[in-house]
C-alpha cells in the first residue's frame, strides 16, 4: 500500500512538473511495467539470467530474479532476450539546427577572398568574432529529430550529449533522451559542457583561417573572459570610472574560466589532441577531449594529458588498391592506419586511458556497432566497450545516479537484443527511453518454417514445402516426389506467405500464385492456377524448422601487421635515437666554421651530446664509440634560418594585416616528412617562420629536426622568441589578384603606417597597463596578445624577422626601429640588401638571403646572385635560407653559390649555412660550429660539402644519430615491404567498400595540398 | 582608366627596367684558337692539353697539334676546360620574363588545342634572362609553350642576337602536348566527379586522336589542291610525317604507356617529358625507342613514401636501364641556369659523370634532333662552346668566356652590372672590407 501511495505522488510530480497545456483528451497511459524472463546486464560485468525489471513512470523501481510484480504492471514476457543498459553518446549534434555550409569556392582567387571576408556580429552584445559563441546554449536550440534518434536508437543509444556544432567556441551541450515529444521532457541536464575546437573549417572565412589563429583565437577569448570576470568586480567596488563593456559571450565563459564548468575539446588528430591539452594547462581547464581514432600515434603523450577521451570509432574504409597504379597514390601512413584503427580503442584500454565511445566522426553512423565489434575482434573486451558506452559516459556528464546502469532508481533506459551486442547477427529488438519502449525491429509474428505437406484444392498429388532461412525472409523449396523447384516470389507480407512458381514440372501447368496466411501449425489460403481457377490450399506441418548450428567460418581476425612507429608511416622509428654517452670521430676534415677555419685528419669526441675536445689523436674513453671518419668531412649541422616546414595546418594566418599574436610553436607538425627529407641533407636547426601575408605576422619557433620525437620535444627552449614582419608585394596583397584592393595596406607607404600605428599603441598599452597594475580600483588592461608580442619587441625581449625586398622598404623599417628602438635581428630574403648594405652593417642587422632566386615577381627583378657576398664583404652577417621544403635538403650546395658569384672563400661559404644563421637566432653559443661544449650537432659527408658530388652520411643532434644512408636503404626496402603486405592483406581481408580512387588525404600530413600554403593566402617569399 | 594607367606604367617599367644592355657578339671574322685547355668533346674523350680552332662560325679543328692559321686570334687557356653548350632543354626562356606579372607571360595561349602557335615568335632578344642564363653555359635552350593539350611548336634558340630570327637555331623543333591526366586528380576547387574526370580525359585524347586524323586527311586535299587553309592543321605537316617529334609531358604510368601507344597507332615520333614514373615502364619505351627527358629530378618526391633521395636517382636508374634520356627542368626560368648542378648532384647519387656531362650535351641534342650541329665538340659543328675554370657540374667553378656560332659572348649581365655599380658605391664609402673576386 505505501509502495502505491509513493507511486501515485510520483505521477502527480511528472504532471505536476509540466507546463504545457493539455491538447484534447489526456493521454494517460499505463506507467508500470515489468519485464520478465529477461537476461539483464545490470552493469557492464555483472549479468543476470531470467531476470525481471520494474519500471514505473520512467524510471527503474527494481530489478531481480525474484522481485514483486505489482498486479496493476503491464507484463513484457521477454524470453530470448538481453537488456543492457541503455548506451550514451556524449558527442552528437543531435536535434541541433545543422550548421550552415558557406557555398564552397570554385576557385582559389575565390577562396582566398573568402579568407580575407570577415563575417561580423550585428545584433547583441557578443563577442567580435562570429566564431566565438559560447553562451549558445544546446538547450535553446533543441528540437528532437525523429529520424535521427530512431537512427541512433538502432544502435541501442537512449542518451546523447546534443552540442552546438559550429565555431571555435560552440557554445554549452545538454544531455538529452532520444525520447520522442516536447524538447522539454527529453532534456535531462542543459549546460553540461562548453565545446571547443582548434580545428578549423575546410574552407575558412575571416579570421582565423589557420590552426594557428584558431588557436590564438581561442587563448584571446580564454583571457578576455578571465579579464571580464575580474574587470567587472572591479567596477563592482568603484563605479566611478567607465564600465567595461558589455559582453554576453564573454560572461557565458565564467563559468569555464573560473573552472566550474567542463570543457570539451574536439580535435580531429593526435597532434591536436596534444595541443589542446597543452592550451587546457595553460588555462587549467577542466576538460574532456573528443578524440579522432589517432590516439595510438602517440600514445604515451596522449596518456600524459590524464584526461578522459570520447573516442569515435571511425576506422577508415580500405584505400582503393585495386590497381597497382592506384595503390601508388596510396601514402605508407594511410595503409598503416586501416590496418591499425580498429586497434585504437585497445591500445587505449590498454594504456589505462579512461574512454567513452561515440558515433562522433563516423561518416555513417550506422556502421558504429559494425565497427565497433571490429574492435572488439581486435582486442577490446566486450565488458570494456560497454562500459564505455554506459558506466563511464555517465559518470563524465556527473549522472551515474541517474544513467548506466540498470539499477533501482536510475532512468528506464535499456536495450533489448537477442544477444550478445558483439555477434554481428544479434538484433536490436527495442529500446526503452524513459520507461518509454520504441520498437527497432519487432520479431517476426509469424514463422513458417518447416517442412509442410501441402494440399493444392483436390488435386490428387501432395507437395511438399520447405521453408528454411529467416523467419521475416524465408526461403521455400517445393518438391513433388523426386522434383524440387523454386519460386520465382517467395516472400512475407504481414502474417501472409506469398509465393509463385512454375508449376509444368510437378504436374501443375503454367505459373501457380498462392497466398498463405501462417498460423502455428498450419498454412491456408487461396491461389490461382494458369487457367484462372482458384483453389483453396491448406498444409500441415510435417516438421519443426531446426536452426542449423552456424557452419560458417568464423571470421578470421588479422591483427596489425606491425609495431607503431614514430611518427607513423614511412621512415618512421621504432624509437628515437639513442645518445651514447661518447662518440669519437676519427682523421676527419673537419669544417669548423669557426676561426680554426678546416682542420684536415683530425679527431672530434662527443660526451653526452656535447662537443668534448677537438683534436690529433684523441684517446678514447672507455666504451666510445668510435667513428672513422677517414675521407669524410664533417661540417656542423646545417641551419635553415627561414623554413616553413614541419608547420601544421597553415603557413600564414592572413585573416588580419596584423597577427602579431599567432604562434608558430603551437603548431610544431613533428610528423612532416620534410623534416626527415632535409635531415638526410645534413640540416639540423630550423627557423620556423609565419609566411608574409601580413605586415606584422605571426610569432616563430626555432627547432632542431628531431624526427620521431613531440613537436614539444623539437623545439630549442634557449631560442629568443621571434616574429615575422613583412614588407613590399605580399602584405600588400600585390600578386594576389586583382579584386584584393581593400586591406589596408595596400602601398608600401600604408605597410609602414599600420608598422608605426601598432608600435604607438603598443607603447600606449605598456604605459597603460603599468598605470592599472598600481591601483586595484581601477579596471584592468585587459591583455591583447597582439600587443603584448609588440612590447616585447619594445622590451628587446622578442626578435624582429623582417622579409623584405626593396632597398627603401628595408631603409623604412631601419628607421622605425630607429625611432622605437628596437632592434631588428635579420632581414629576411632582403633581396636588394645589397644596394644597402652599409646602413645594415650599421645597424647590425643579420641578413638571410636567398642565394640565387629572382625574377619570379616584380620586387625581385634588381635581385642578384651576388647579394650574399657583396654584403659579407660590407661586414654584415649574411645567411642562406631556404624558405622551401625543396631547397632545405641541400643548404650546402646553396652555399657554394658565394663561391661562385663573388668568390667568398669555402670555410666563409659554409659560414652561411652553419655559424651566420646561428648567430642571426642568438643561439652561436648552442649551435652552428664545431667547438667544444657546444651541442653535437653534426653532418657527415662524403665530400666537400660544397661540392655536388657530397652526399651527407650522417646526421647528428645532440650526440643522437638522426639520419644515416645506410638505415635509409634498409628503411627504403621496408618500406616497400609492408606496403606490397599491406596491399595483400586488404585484397584479402576486404569488407568495407574502398575509398574512391582520389585517395584521402590523413589529416594534415599530406603536403601535395595545403589550402593555407604559400600561394594560397599571400604567399611567403 | 586608373587601371589603364597602372597598366601602361607596367609597361614602361617594363621596357625601361627589364631589357639588357647586354650587346651581341660581332660575327667571327677570323679564325680563334684556344690553346693548352682541357678539351671535353665529350663524344670522343677529354684532350688534357689540345687546341680547339673554329673559322666562320664552325669548329675546324680539335687535337694536340692543331696548325693554327696565320690570321687566327690564338688564345692561351692554360689550366681551363673547354666544353660544347649545354643545353637547357625544357626552357621557358623567352616566353616568360617574370612570372608574377601578366604582361610578361606569353607562354600560354588560351584553347585546349594550338599547334599553330610558334615558340620563336614572342622571344625578346633583350630579355634579362638571357645573359644570366648563358654566363652558366647554357648557350642553348628548347623553348616550349605551355598549356591546354596541344600547347604549341617549340624552338631551339642561341641565347645571343639582335632578333628573334638571329637567335633561332632550329624551329619548329617539335609539337608540345600535355597528356591528360590518366587518374582522377584531386583538387579542392574541382568540382568534376571522377566519372567526369575520366569523360574529360577520354575526350581529350579521342579530340587529340581527331586533330591527326584530320591533319592527314588534310594534307591529301592538299596534294590534290582542292583545300581551304587551317592554320592548326597545317601546321601538323612536320609531326605527321613522323619528321619531328612530339615533346608530350607525361609523368604517371599509365600517361606514358597511354601516349606511346598513341605515337604508335598514328605513327608518331614521341619524346616523353617529366618522365617520373619512366622507370617503370622501361622495357616499353625500350622498345619503341622513346627517349625520355627528366625533368623533376631536384623535386620533392610526390609521395612520403618515396625516400628522399627518389628523384635525384632517377637519372641512375634510367641510364642502369638503358634509356635514351636527358635532364632538364620545369618551373622557374631563372633557375634554369642551375641545371648543370642538379645534374652533379645526380652524380652524387649514382649517375656515372659522363653520362651526366652527355644529358645536358650530345644526349639533349640528339633528341632535340640537333646533334650534327651542336652537343658535342667536333670538327664541322657549330662553335658554341665555352671556357670554364673548372666542372662545369660543380657550382663553385665559373665560366669565363662563352662563344655562340664563332661570336664573343658578353657574359656581363644585369646582376654583373648591378654587382659593379653597388661595388662603386661601397668603394667610395670606404666600406668594402674585402674585394669581390
Amino acid at each position: 500500500m505505501k509502495k502505491i501511495l509513493s507511486l501515485f505522488i510520483f505521477c502527480a510530480n511528472i504532471i505536476l512538473a509540466q507546463t504545457f497545456p493539455a491538447e484534447g483528451i489526456r493521454s494517460n497511459q499505463p506507467a508500470q511495467h515489468a519485464l520478465i524472463n529477461i537476461s539483464v546486464y545490470v552493469t557492464p560485468t555483472k549479468k543476470i539470467d531470467n531476470c525481471k525489471i520494474l519500471i514505473s513512470d520512467g524510471v527503474i523501481k527494481d530489478v531481480g530474479e525474484n522481485i514483486t510484480i505489482p498486479q496493476s504492471a503491464r507484463i513484457w514476457d521477454c524470453a530470448g532476450l538481453t537488456a543492457y543498459p541503455g548506451f550514451i553518446d556524449l558527442s552528437t549534434d543531435y536535434g541541433q539546427p545543422k550548421r550552415p555550409q558557406p557555398t564552397a569556392p570554385t576557385s582559389m582567387q575565390q577562396a582566398m577572398m573568402m579568407q580575407q571576408t570577415q563575417a561580423t556580429p550585428t545584433r547583441g552584445s557578443v563577442y567580435w568574432n562570429n566564431r566565438v559563441r559560447p553562451e549558445n546554449l544546446a538547450s535553446n536550440n533543441f528540437l528532437p529529430d525523429k529520424d535521427a534518434a530512431e537512427k541512433l536508437r538502432a544502435l541501442g543509444f537512449s542518451t546523447v550529449v546534443s552540442a552546438p556544432s559550429s565555431g571555435f567556441i560552440r557554445g554549452t551541450s545538454a544531455v538529452v533522451n532520444l525520447g520522442d515529444g516536447n524538447p522539454h521532457s527529453q532534456i535531462i541536464n542543459s549546460n553540461l559542457f562548453q565545446h571547443i575546437t582548434i580545428e578549423r573549417e575546410q574552407m575558412s572565412q575571416g579570421y582565423p583561417n589557420s590552426l594557428m589563429g584558431a588557436i590564438s583565437l581561442v587563448r584571446q577569448t580564454l583571457l578576455d573572459g578571465q579579464w571580464y570576470l575580474k574587470a567587472n568586480s572591479v567596477y563592482k567596488k568603484n563605479t566611478s570610472q567607465t564600465k567595461p563593456e558589455e559582453n554576453s559571450s564573454l560572461a557565458a565563459l565564467e563559468a569555464v574560466v573560473s573552472n566550474k564548468q567542463k570543457v570539451v575539446f574536439e580535435v580531429n588528430d593526435e597532434l591536436n589532441s596534444i595541443r589542446a591539452g597543452s592550451l587546457a594547462k595553460e588555462f587549467n581547464l577542466n576538460y574532456l577531449l573528443r578524440g579522432n581514432g589517432y590516439e595510438y600515434r602517440r600514445l604515451s603523450a596522449i596518456k600524459g594529458l590524464n584526461v578522459p577521451i570520447i573516442l569515435p570509432v571511425n576506422f577508415p574504409d580500405a584505400p582503393n588498391v585495386e590497381t597497382p597504379q592506384l595503390a601508388l597514390n596510396v601514402e605508407l601512413d594511410a595503409l598503416r592506419h586501416w590496418d591499425f584503427a580498429p586497434e585504437n580503442p585497445v591500445k587505449l584500454k590498454n594504456a589505462g586511458i579512461n574512454f567513452a565511445l561515440t558515433t562522433s566522426q563516423l561518416k555513417d553512423v550506422t556502421k558504429f556497432r559494425e565497427n565497433l565489434i571490429n574492435a572488439v575482434n581486435r582486442g577490446l573486451k566486450k565488458e570494456d566497450a560497454i562500459a564505455a558506452l554506459t558506466t563511464i559516459p555517465a559518470e563524465l556528464i556527473d549522472m551515474e545516479n541517474k544513467l548506466g546502469t540498470i539499477e533501482n532508481g536510475k532512468i528506464a533506459n535499456l536495450v533489448l537484443t537477442t544477444g550478445d551486442y558483439f555477434v554481428e547477427k544479434t538484433k536490436i529488438r527495442e529500446v526503452w527511453v524513459a520507461g518509454k519502449r520504441f520498437e527497432v525491429k519487432a520479431a517476426p509474428k509469424v514463422d513458417a518454417r518447416g517442412v509442410w505437406n501441402v494440399q493444392l484444392g483436390n488435386l490428387k498429388d501432395t507437395l511438399t514445402f520447405d521453408i528454411t532461412g529467416e523467419a521475416e525472409t524465408p526461403s521455400v523449396s517445393i518438391s513433388l516426389e523426386k522434383t524440387k523447384i523454386k519460386p520465382t516470389v517467395s516472400k512475407m507480407d504481414g502474417s501472409n506467405l506469398i509465393l509463385s512458381f512454375q508449376g509444368d514440372s510437378i504436374k501443375l501447368k503454367g505459373v501457380v500464385r498462392l497466398t498463405l496466411n501462417v498460423e502455428k501449425n498450419n498454412l491456408f489460403g487461396r491461389g490461382e492456377l494458369s487457367d484462372g481457377s482458384e483453389i483453396l490450399t491448406s498444409a500441415t506441418l510435417k516438421s519443426s524448422f531446426v536452426e542449423k548450428p552456424d557452419t560458417t567460418k568464423p571470421v578470421i581476425v588479422e591483427k596489425a601487421l606491425y609495431d607503431v612507429v614514430y611518427p607513423e608511416g614511412a621512415f618512421g622509428f621504432a624509437k628515437s635515437p639513442e645518445q651514447p654517452k661518447n662518440i669519437l670521430f676519427t682523421n676527419a676534415t673537419i669544417w669548423t666554421s669557426e676561426t680554426e677555419g678546416i682542420l684536415q685528419n683530425t679527431d672530434l669526441l662527443i660526451e653526452q651530446g656535447k662537443i668534448k675536445e677537438i683534436g690529433k689523436n684523441i684517446s678514447a674513453p672507455k666504451n666510445t664509440i668510435v667513428i672513422d671518419a677517414t675521407g669524410k668531412h664533417l661540417s656542423p649541422g646545417l641551419i635553415d634560418c627561414h623554413s616553413h616546414a614541419a608547420i601544421s595546418d597553415g603557413v600564414n594566418e592572413s585573416g588580419q594585416a596584423i597577427t602579431s599574436e599567432v604562434r608558430i610553436a603551437d603548431v610544431v607538425n613533428s610528423d612532416d616528412m620534410s623534416v626527415y627529407r632535409q635531415l638526410a641533407g645534413g640540416l639540423t636547426s630550423a627557423n620556423l617562420l609565419h609566411g608574409s601575408a601580413n605586415a606584422i605576422g605571426g610569432q616563430n619557433q626555432v627547432i632542431k629536426l628531431k624526427w620521431s620525437l613531440l613537436p614539444e620535444e623539437m623545439k630549442i627552449k634557449e631560442a629568443k622568441p621571434g616574429i615575422k614582419f613583412a614588407l613590399g608585394e605580399n602584405p600588400k596583397q600585390s600578386n594576389w589578384g586583382e579584386q584584393f584592393n581593400t586591406r589596408y595596406p595596400q602601398t608600401r607607404m600604408g605597410v609602414e603606417q599600420i608598422i608605426r600605428d601598432e608600435f604607438r599603441a603598443a607603447q600606449d598599452y605598456k604605459l597603460a597597463k603599468s598605470q592599472a597594475a598600481k591601483n586595484p580600483n581601477l579596471i584592468p588592461v585587459r591583455t591583447d596578445l597582439e600587443l603584448e608580442a609588440l612590447e616585447e619587441i619594445l622590451d628587446s625581449e622578442r626578435l624582429v624577422h623582417a622579409h623584405s625586398y626593396r632597398q627603401d622598404e628595408i631603409l623604412m623599417l631601419m628607421r622605425v626601429s630607429d625611432d622605437f628602438k628596437f632592434n631588428i635581428a635579420t632581414f629576411q630574403h632582403v633581396l636588394e640588401g645589397y644596394k644597402i648594405a652599409e646602413e645594415i652593417e650599421k645597424h647590425k642587422i643579420g641578413a638571410s638571403c636567398f642565394s640565387d632566386w629572382w625574377a619570379y615577381k616584380y620586387e625581385v627583378v634588381d635581385a642578384i646572385p651576388y647579394a650574399g657576398t657583396i654584403m659579407n664583404n660590407v661586414g654584415v652577417n649574411v645567411s642562406f635560407n631556404s624558405d622551401s621544403n625543396e631547397m632545405a635538403r641541400r643548404m650546402n650546395l646553396e652555399a657554394a653559390k658565394a663561391v661562385r658569384y663573388g668568390g667568398m672563400s669555402e670555410e666563409d661559404a659554409l659560414k652561411l649555412v652553419t655559424i651566420n644563421p646561428a648567430k642571426q637566432l642568438h643561439l652561436e653559443n648552442k649551435i652552428g660550429s664545431i667547438k667544444v661544449g657546444k651541442d653535437a650537432d653534426l653532418a657527415i659527408w662524403s665530400a666537400s660539402p660544397l661540392s655536388t658530388k657530397a652526399l651527407c652520411e650522417q646526421t647528428w643532434i645532440d650526440g643522437r644519430k638522426f639520419y644515416d644512408r645506410k638505415d635509409d636503404e634498409i628503411a627504403k626496402l621496408d618500406v616497400a615491404k609492408q606496403r606490397t603486405e599491406l596491399v595483400q592483406k586488404i585484397l584479402r581481408t576486404k569488407k568495407s567498400p574502398s575509398q574512391p580512387s582520389i585517395p584521402t588525404p590523413m589529416p594534415r600530413r599530406s603536403y601535395s595540398y595545403d589550402c593555407d600554403g604559400e600561394v594560397f593566402t599571400g604567399g611567403s617569399r | 582608366m586608373k587601371t589603364l594607367k597602372i597598366f601602361l606604367s607596367i609597361i614602361i617599367l617594363n621596357l625601361n627596367l627589364f631589357s639588357s644592355d647586354q650587346i651581341p657578339g660581332r660575327k667571327q671574322t677570323k679564325p680563334i684558337a684556344l690553346i693548352n685547355g682541357s678539351i671535353h668533346t665529350v663524344t670522343n674523350g677529354t684532350l688534357n692539353k689540345g687546341t680547339i680552332l673554329f673559322e666562320n662560325g664552325k669548329i675546324t679543328a680539335i687535337g694536340e697539334s692543331v696548325v693554327i692559321p696565320s690570321n687566327a686570334e690564338v688564345i692561351d687557356i692554360s689550366g681551363k676546360h673547354v666544353y660544347p653548350s649545354l643545353i637547357s632543354i625544357t626552357s621557358q626562356i623567352g616566353l616568360v620574363e617574370i612570372e608574377a606579372a601578366r604582361p610578361t607571360r606569353d607562354n600560354i595561349e588560351t584553347g585546349k588545342f594550338n599547334p599553330n602557335v610558334r615558340a620563336e615568335i614572342t622571344v625578346n632578344p633583350d630579355g634579362e634572362l638571357i645573359p644570366t642564363t648563358r654566363t652558366n653555359g647554357i648557350l642553348l635552350t628548347h623553348t616550349m609553350p605551355e598549356g591546354g593539350i596541344v600547347s604549341g611548336k617549340s624552338a631551339v634558340l642561341k641565347m645571343d642576337g639582335w632578333t628573334q630570327e638571329d637567335m633561332v637555331l632550329d624551329a619548329p623543333t617539335g609539337l608540345v602536348v600535355n597528356w591528360p591526366n590518366m587518374t582522377p586528380s584531386q583538387s579542392p576547387f574541382l568540382r568534376a566527379t571522377e566519372e567526369e574526370q575520366k569523360k574529360e580525359r577520354d575526350k581529350d585524347i579521342s579530340d587529340l586522336k581527331n586533330l591527326f586524323e584530320n591533319g592527314k586527311a588534310y594534307q591529301l586535299l592538299k596534294k590534290n589542291g582542292n583545300y581551304k587553309t587551317d592554320l592548326k592543321l597545317e601546321s601538323l605537316e612536320p609531326f605527321i610525317n613522323g619528321n619531328k617529334p612530339l615533346y608530350v609531358s607525361a609523368n604517371s604510368q599509365l600517361q606514358i604507356e597511354s601516349a606511346v601507344q598513341f605515337a604508335k597507332e598514328l605513327n608518331l615520333k614521341i619524346v616523353i617529358v617529366g618522365g617520373g614514373e619512366a622507370i617503370r615502364v622501361s622495357d616499353l619505351l625500350k622498345k619503341e625507342n622513346v627517349p625520355v627527358i627528366l625533368t623533376d629530378i631536384y623535386q620533392l618526391p610526390s609521395k612520403n613514401w618515396h625516400d628522399p633521395d627518389y628523384n635525384w636517382e632517377l637519372p641512375k636508374k634510367m641510364y642502369e636501364a638503358g634509356l635514351q634520356f636527358a635532364v632538364g627542368m620545369r618551373g622557374e626560368n631563372s633557375q634554369e641556369r642551375n641545371i648543370p648542378f642538379h645534374t652533379g648532384f645526380a652524380v652524387a647519387h649514382g649517375l656515372p659523370y659522363d653520362e651526366a656531362l652527355k644529358s645536358i650535351t650530345i644526349n639533349a641534342a640528339k633528341i632535340l634532333g640537333i646533334e650534327n650541329k651542336v652537343g658535342s665538340l667536333e670538327v664541322g659543328k657549330d662553335a658554341t662552346l665555352f671556357i670554364s675554370n673548372g666542372d662545369p657540374l660543380e657550382i663553385t667553378s665559373n665560366v669565363e668566356r662563352a662563344f655562340i656560332d664563332g661570336r664573343i659572348v658578353d657574359l656581363t649581365s644585369h646582376h654583373t652590372e648591378l654587382r659593379d655599380k653597388y661595388i662603386r658605391k661601397y668603394e667610395d664609402l670606404g666600406v668594402l672590407k674585402k674585394k669581390l673576386k
